[in-house]
């Protein structure tokens, strides 16, 4: 049986509240595993990646005590610059967060950390609002207010784990009822 | 059904056996139904702090084609999940 050997940690911020909450995360994983911590922020293609933002010390300056850091600035695809830097830099675990079950969710996972897990050819570490602890409502801003059952999916107010209409979307069934729909409106159309 | 989860429910004793000692306590179990659908509901009902999943293959074409499970896990778990490489 093979171990979990984590060397280097690689935790790329955009400074939102959601890489704020994935840096906690890679900052414990780093101390437990006495691991350096890259903190990696990539700006857009062509803009200057030097000299680095005041904010990227904060971020770092936020991660904590005992650790060892290294911070980076680098422009470009962010899922790109970040696949490239972990495999120029032999990174163990790369860290991203994602923006949890709200609807844009899937808009924003799909740019950067699903683009990350795609491209990075180590373990990849996603970590939605809430963070590596038993689900702490009060970290996940209002989108998920605790009271009635909801789908685990889409937070939407459903009896079952995960709602009817999720599962038919997990299941691709969506796209066939899309184009049915599409055909539906074709013919309405016409 | 019920013969191939019990040979599963075998196979998976045997897979949990060199956690055994290493981790405080492992528990196996064999479901029947949609993967992704089980996976994030057991997830949730025990409260799991972390899901792993194994990424497939190791290529540059492999690496473009994510497992489909592993994608869909990460995309509708509501909690950390690592996707896990097989070391180069």
């Amino acid at each position: 049986m093979t171990t979990l050997n984590i060397r280097e940690v690689l935790f790329a911020t955009d400074f939102s509240d959601v890489a704020r909450e994935a840096g906690r995360t890679a900052a414990e994983l780093a101390r437990h595993f006495g691991a350096r911590l890259h903190v990696l922020h990539v700006v857009g293609p062509g803009r200057d990646p030097e000299p680095a933002p005041e904010s990227l010390a904060r971020a770092v300056e936020a991660l904590g005590p005992g650790l060892r850091t290294v911070a980076v600035t680098a422009s470009g695809s962010a899922s790109r610059e970040i696949a490239a830097y972990a495999a120029a830099h032999s990174v163990d675990l790369v860290v991203v967060g994602t923006h949890g079950r709200t609807g844009v969710s899937r808009v924003l996972l799909g740019s950067v950390a699903e683009a990350v897990v795609r491209r990075a050819g180590c373990h990849v570490l996603t970590v939605p609002p809430g963070g590596l602890k038993p689900a702490a409502p009060s970290s996940a801003p209002s989108s998920a207010p605790p009271e009635p059952e909801r789908c685990v999916v889409c937070a939407q107010v459903s009896d079952e784990l995960i709602c009817a209409h999720c599962r038919a979307r997990i299941r691709g069934e969506s796209l066939e009822r899309k184009r049915a729909e599409e055909r539906g409106g074709h013919s309405l159309a016409g | 059904v019920k013969e191939h989860t019990v040979s599963l429910e075998r196979a998976m004793a045997k897979a949990a056996a060199p956690l055994e000692g290493v981790v405080k306590k492992v528990e196996h179990q064999v479901l029947v139904g949609h993967v992704v659908d089980m996976l994030l509901s057991t997830a949730v009902k025990n409260d799991a702090s972390l899901v792993v999943v194994g990424a497939r293959g190791v290529g540059t074409l492999q690496r473009l084609l994510l497992g489909s499970v592993s994608e869909s896990v990460l995309r509708h778990a509501d909690r950390p999940v690592l996707i896990v490489r097989p070391s180069a």
